[in-house]
């Protein structure tokens, strides 16, 4: 038996293999599910941690209301653009990718400006609550949406890898600033994005691998 | 019933596709056979060796298969498979220009020689395909060895690494023209 093969033998053997297929979920229907499973999620694990002790303030403070608007909108639209990445060809919507991508930046320029504006201490920077919260808060949703994002078949293995990082930091950032009474940003850049950006860093490396097809 | 030449390719591949999808084989055999011009077609351009070509090709129909439950009939049939031809064009230039690189730097390096060979009398005639042999990615070299040197067929070499078929063939004759290739 001849190991080369010639292009009608492949296609033979490929015809053979051929079974019935499940077609994937649409993109939305997809990240619609597993936002909903996101946010279920950390809904009872704020319940369990507890909301901070000053809600009854601070959901009053546009500014605070205004920062959890903003990472709900990065956690949905990279949601959304993860999913479709899971498809080949993006389904011609690569214009979405830069949708979480300019909220992010929007984000991390929001958080550069209080960094030089405003006061912080960092000397006392050690293990705490928060990193393991982050942790509770980041793990399951992330757990979710890799094993979705695997299942499908991308064609852009990084910008999958960036997309799942956003939409579950921005998830766990929010859960994270509902049950922490902190407000301090060298403490929320320490303790609540410090862990997600670690998590990206990972994903980021062996992202090409994981996402292989 | 309008024939099929007159149908646009898009619109018969994606009924093609959307039957395949369902378990259809014969419909799957056309579809394959009839996307294998195109496919070359947009590859072709920009390649340094033309032998490449049929390589790339089987990728893309390997990929196609491995990826037919990501089409989602509502959208064109050629964007999708575009898409797979530009990653799998992209993916085998890379690790052919990676271990191109790896090739150059363990020629010049004296260290990479003395770990590799591992027949001192006869260094002249086997260093250069130890080296080659080498350079193949674990489970291509694997695969190889299984079927050029072990003389194991396909379908065992298959069964053992859990692959189907027609990619250990694809991957042995990868591996082979790889080693022409870093060879020659």
């Amino acid at each position: 038996m001849s190991n080369k093969p010639n292009m009608k033998d492949l296609i033979e053997e490929l015809s053979e293999e051929l079974t019935e297929v499940k077609v994937v979920r649409n993109p939305l229907e997809l990240s619609m599910f597993w936002s909903l499973l996101a946010i279920t999620y950390i809904a009872v694990v704020i319940v369990v941690l507890g909301v901070r002790g000053d809600i009854d303030h601070k959901i009053h403070d546009p500014v605070y209301i205004f920062e959890l608007l903003h990472v709900i909108a990065i956690s949905l639209s990279a949601a959304i653009c993860s999913s479709c990445l899971c498809i080949p060809d993006i389904r011609g919507q690569r214009w979405m990718l830069a949708i979480p991508t300019s909220l992010f930046a929007a984000f991390i320029t929001w958080v550069s400006l209080r960094l030089g504006l405003e006061s912080y201490d960092m000397s006392g920077f050690s293990w705490g609550h928060c990193h393991s919260d982050s942790i509770a808060f980041g793990a399951i949703p992330a757990f979710m949406i890799l094993f979705f994002s695997m299942r499908g078949k991308t064609t852009h293995p990084h910008m999958m890898s960036l997309m799942n990082i956003l939409s579950v930091g921005a998830v766990g950032y929010l859960g994270l600033r509902i049950t922490c009474a902190s407000d301090d940003i060298g403490h929320l850049l320490g303790f609540h994005i410090l862990p997600y950006l670690l998590f990206g860093i990972v994903i980021t490396i062996v992202g090409k691998r994981i996402f292989r097809w | 019933m309008i024939p099929s030449n007159d149908i646009p390719k898009d619109e018969l591949w994606r009924d093609l596709v959307i039957k395949a999808q369902s378990g259809d084989k014969r419909a799957y055999s056309e579809l394959l056979t009839d996307i294998v011009p195109f496919i070359k077609s947009r590859i072709a351009g920009g390649l340094a060796n033309p032998d490449w070509v049929d390589d790339i090709t089987q990728d893309v129909l390997m990929s196609v298969h491995r990826s037919l439950n990501s089409y989602i009939p509502d959208r064109p049939f050629k964007p999708w498979l575009g898409a797979i031809i530009q990653f799998r064009k992209t993916d085998f230039l890379r690790k052919h220009y990676k271990i191109k690189r790896t090739k150059e730097s363990s020629l010049e390096d004296a260290e990479i020689f003395s770990k590799n060979v591992t027949f001192p009398s006869g260094y002249d005639e086997l260093r250069d395909i130890e080296d080659a042999l080498c350079s193949l990615p674990k489970k291509q070299r694997k695969i190889f060895t299984m079927i050029k040197v072990e003389g194991y067929s396909a379908k065992e070499v298959a069964k053992e690494m859990e692959m189907s078929v027609s990619a250990v063939k694809v991957s042995a004759h990868r591996s082979a023209k790889k080693m022409k290739d870093i060879l020659s």
